[in-house]
Parts: structure tokens; C-alpha cells; sequence
């Protein structure tokens, strides 16, 4: 039964093998869904090309539907996915800053590195970042421990948190994604590229 | 109406269709409550034999100090015991609810009561119930409190056992115990259990804080 890691179908080292395969599998899609070039990445934020928020949200909503189905039918266990510790103030004020950063530098973590692999100079720089601010980070920890530890609230996760089915909640996932695309794809024509008039790049 | 599903995209095929899986998911029972149960007998004799399962109370008295908070320390005695005195960060809970309460089932466990009996009672119902990481306290109560709380050492103790005795003994302080020296002709074997309880002022419940580290399988992202 999954998850196979908690089950011990598998140690840690081989763990460590699959997840070099997957992340191989995970940055070939990056790349190839364009995710490698800040220009795509950036154009999201001025509604431009909001490719990103799609892919993101159809693998939001693919691995959602397949677990839930998957538990739903027994082949898999929910209850023993890991969930991180919720830190409701220090996470919203960390998500912020990883935005900022997304902004200015076009890139969020992962995509940096899928754009490292193709050469991209300006990735290699962000990447740098990552280093330099993780080091900076570590050294000022001490002076903000008492603030990145504030507001715990364990692992909780929505349906237990809110009391609502897990099903409502999967269905209002879903529509708030099909929502997300149809004003993704309207706002693509009003301010994208692909606008009426506009240049085709493709 | 008539709808031609040939006309539509492959873009709008499959938000039909995620729709479709969507919508059914509300009427899917709740994966949490699940009542698929496969209890590998064979693999829980094993555990029983090979000790995993087990925490010593230094162990225990070890992760309070280090404040790890990666597992949970429950309480099975009955609330007057817990009242009376109770390990620093523990919950009562009675073994008769024990699932009752939604225990979370992604992290550890650790379950206490008088001795080991109650402790690995309950422990088994757990394992039942698809609990992955249960352990329970070696000894229960009685052997925190004749390891961690009074550590005894005999006069003519060898210097190991001395030296050992002295790190029991900044255990124990730290705890709110007494470390005591045996005289020579005293009755080595008895520890007295009618010792007041320690009030706990010493390390406060351990606080919701601090990241969890160290032992627990690493994961996440």
C-alpha cells in the first residue's frame, strides 16, 4: 500500500534513488513547459502569458484527484503523507518574500535550477542568491528564532481544520481550478500576447 | 440540446472530465476513515521481540531536555494519577479512548502508564489501526521514577557506575528528583516509591515551538 516510503517497502538510500528519477521526470516537464526562461515566468505576474499558473494548477488538481481516488479505493494510505508543521505568520511573511524574489528574479527555487540546466546565465546568478540568502538566513536566525516559531499550528490540514468532507473540499478545488483557467485564458486575450492585434510570437 | 463532443478541444475534454472526477469525489467515502485494515501479525510478533518499539527513560528524559518535539508523549494512567504527577509535555488520555481522540497519524507516539502493561495493551490496538510509529515507555512510570527521578547508586559503586550515576543525577535535577546514595548495609534493591511527587516547575511543558529534529525520518520539501 502507498505511500511506500512509510510502509518500508524502501530505506532511505533507495528513497534517495527515486527521488533523483522523479526529479529528473519533474524537470523535464519544467523545461519543457516552459518554465526555463524568466521572460515566461515573469509574464505571469502582468497577466501576459499565465502558462505557469496553469500547469500549476493542473498538476495541483491531477495529484489531488489521484490521491484522493487512490485512498479512496485502498491502494494508498492519507493518513500517513507527511504534512509539514503549519507556522501561520512566519510562513505567510516567508511566502511573500519567495514571491518578491520571483518578481525581481523571474524564477522561484526549482525553476532556477531547470533553468541552470540549460545554460541560462542569469539562473546561475539566482542560484547564487539561493546560497548567499540561505547563509544569511542561518547567521540572523538566532535574532528572529522567537518570530519563525510563532503562531505553530501542528500539521493540520483543511478538512480537519475546517470539519468539512474531504469530497466538498476536492470538488471546490477543482472549480476554483476550472475558474482559474477560464480567467487565466480571459485575461491571456485582454493583456497577453496573444491579444487581438498583438504580434503572434509563436 | 444536443452537445457535439467532437467539436470540443482536448483542453475542454479533460476540464470536463476533471469535473466529472471532482464532482463524484464528493459522494467517494472519506479516505481518512477508510476501514481497510491489514494488520502484518508476523511483522508485529517481530516488533515485540526485537525491542524497537521500546523507549528507555533516559531516552525519553533526553529528547525532554533537547525539547525534540517530533512525537507525542501520552498518559494512559487515570486522570487523578496524571494530576498527581505526569512526565513534563504528556497528554492523559484513559486506554478506553484512546481512539477516540484522532491521534495523528504521521507522527510518533509514545505511551506511558503505571508499568508496562496498560502501555503495551494499547499499543497493540493502535498498531491495529494502522498507527505506524507507536512506541511505549520501558517500564512506565515506576522505572521513571527509579531511573530519572531517583537515581539510586550503592556507596561501593565502581567509578563507571559513579560516573554514570552522575550524569542520572543532573538528569534527575533537572526533572525536580532527588538522586540519592545507598549506605553501604541499606536494602540496595528497595527504592521507595512513596516519595513525594517532584513539582514540576522545573522545564515547563514542553512549549509548542522549535522545529522537530534529529531521529524522525527525514521528508518533505
Amino acid at each position: 500500500m502507498m505511500p511506500y516510503f512509510k510502509f518500508d517497502y524502501f530505506g532511505a538510500d533507495t528513497g534517495l534513488v527515486f527521488a533523483f528519477l522523479i526529479g529528473i521526470g519533474f524537470g523535464w516537464f519544467l523545461e519543457r513547459a516552459g518554465f526555463g526562461t524568466a521572460k515566461k515566468l515573469a509574464a505571469q505576474f502582468y497577466f501576459k502569458d499565465l502558462t505557469v499558473f496553469k500547469v500549476m494548477f493542473t498538476a495541483i488538481v491531477t495529484a489531488m484527484l489521484g490521491i484522493y481516488f487512490l485512498s479512496s479505493f485502498g491502494f494508498m494510505d492519507i493518513s500517513q503523507v507527511n504534512v509539514i508543521d503549519t507556522y501561520l505568520l512566519p510562513q505567510i511573511v516567508g511566502g511573500l518574500l519567495l514571491g518578491i524574489g520571483f518578481v525581481i528574479g523571474g524564477y522561484c527555487p526549482g525553476t532556477s535550477m531547470v533553468a541552470c540546466s540549460t545554460g541560462k546565465i542569469d539562473a546561475f546568478w539566482f542560484v547564487g542568491g539561493i546560497f548567499l540568502g540561505t547563509f544569511i538566513y542561518g547567521e540572523v536566525y538566532p535574532l528572529i528564532e522567537g518570530f519563525a516559531n510563532s503562531t505553530h499550528m501542528g500539521k493540520i490540514i483543511m478538512p480537519v481544520y475546517f470539519n468539512i468532507p474531504y469530497g466538498i473540499l476536492v470538488f471546490a478545488v477543482v472549480l476554483m481550478a476550472l475558474g482559474g483557467f477560464a480567467g487565466a485564458e480571459w485575461a491571456e486575450k485582454k493583456f497577453g500576447y496573444k491579444r487581438a492585434g498583438a504580434v503572434n510570437e509563436n | 440540446m444536443k452537445i457535439n463532443f467532437s467539436k470540443w478541444t482536448i483542453n475542454q475534454k479533460l476540464a470536463a472530465l476533471t469535473l466529472l472526477l471532482g464532482f463524484i469525489a464528493i459522494f467517494m467515502r472519506d479516505p481518512s476513515k477508510a476501514t481497510i485494515v491489514s494488520v502484518d501479525t508476523k511483522e508485529l510478533s517481530l516488533k515485540i521481540l526485537d525491542k524497537s518499539t521500546h523507549i528507555t527513560p533516559e531516552e525519553l528524559a533526553h529528547w525532554l531536555i533537547e525539547k525534540k518535539e517530533d512525537y507525542k508523549l501520552i498518559d494512559l494512567r487515570s486522570e487523578k494519577q496524571f494530576k498527581e504527577y505526569s512526565i513534563p509535555g504528556s497528554m492523559n488520555i484513559v486506554p478506553s479512548e484512546i481512539l477516540d481522540v484522532k491521534l495523528p497519524k504521521n507522527q510518533k507516539l509514545v505511551l506511558y502508564s503505571e508499568d508496562n502493561l496498560e502501555a503495551s495493551q494499547t499499543w497493540f490496538v493502535l498498531k491495529t489501526h494502522r498507527y505506524k510509529d507507536v512506541y511505549f515507555l520501558e517500564g512506565g512510570m515506576k522505572d521513571w521514577k527509579s531511573t530519572v527521578l531517583y537515581p539510586t547508586v550503592a556507596e561501593n559503586a565502581s567509578a563507571e557506575e559513579k560516573a554514570k550515576f552522575n550524569i542520572m543525577a543532573e538528569i534527575s535535577k533537572y526533572f525536580g528528583g532527588s538522586p540519592r546514595t545507598l549506605a553501604l548495609g541499606g536494602q540496595q534493591a528497595e527504592i521507595k516509591m512513596t516519595q513525594p511527587s517532584p513539582k514540576v516547575s522545573a522545564p515547563a511543558p514542553v512549549a509548542p515551538a522549535k522545529q522537530s529534529g534529529g531521529k524522525s525520518k527525514r521528508e518533505g520539501c
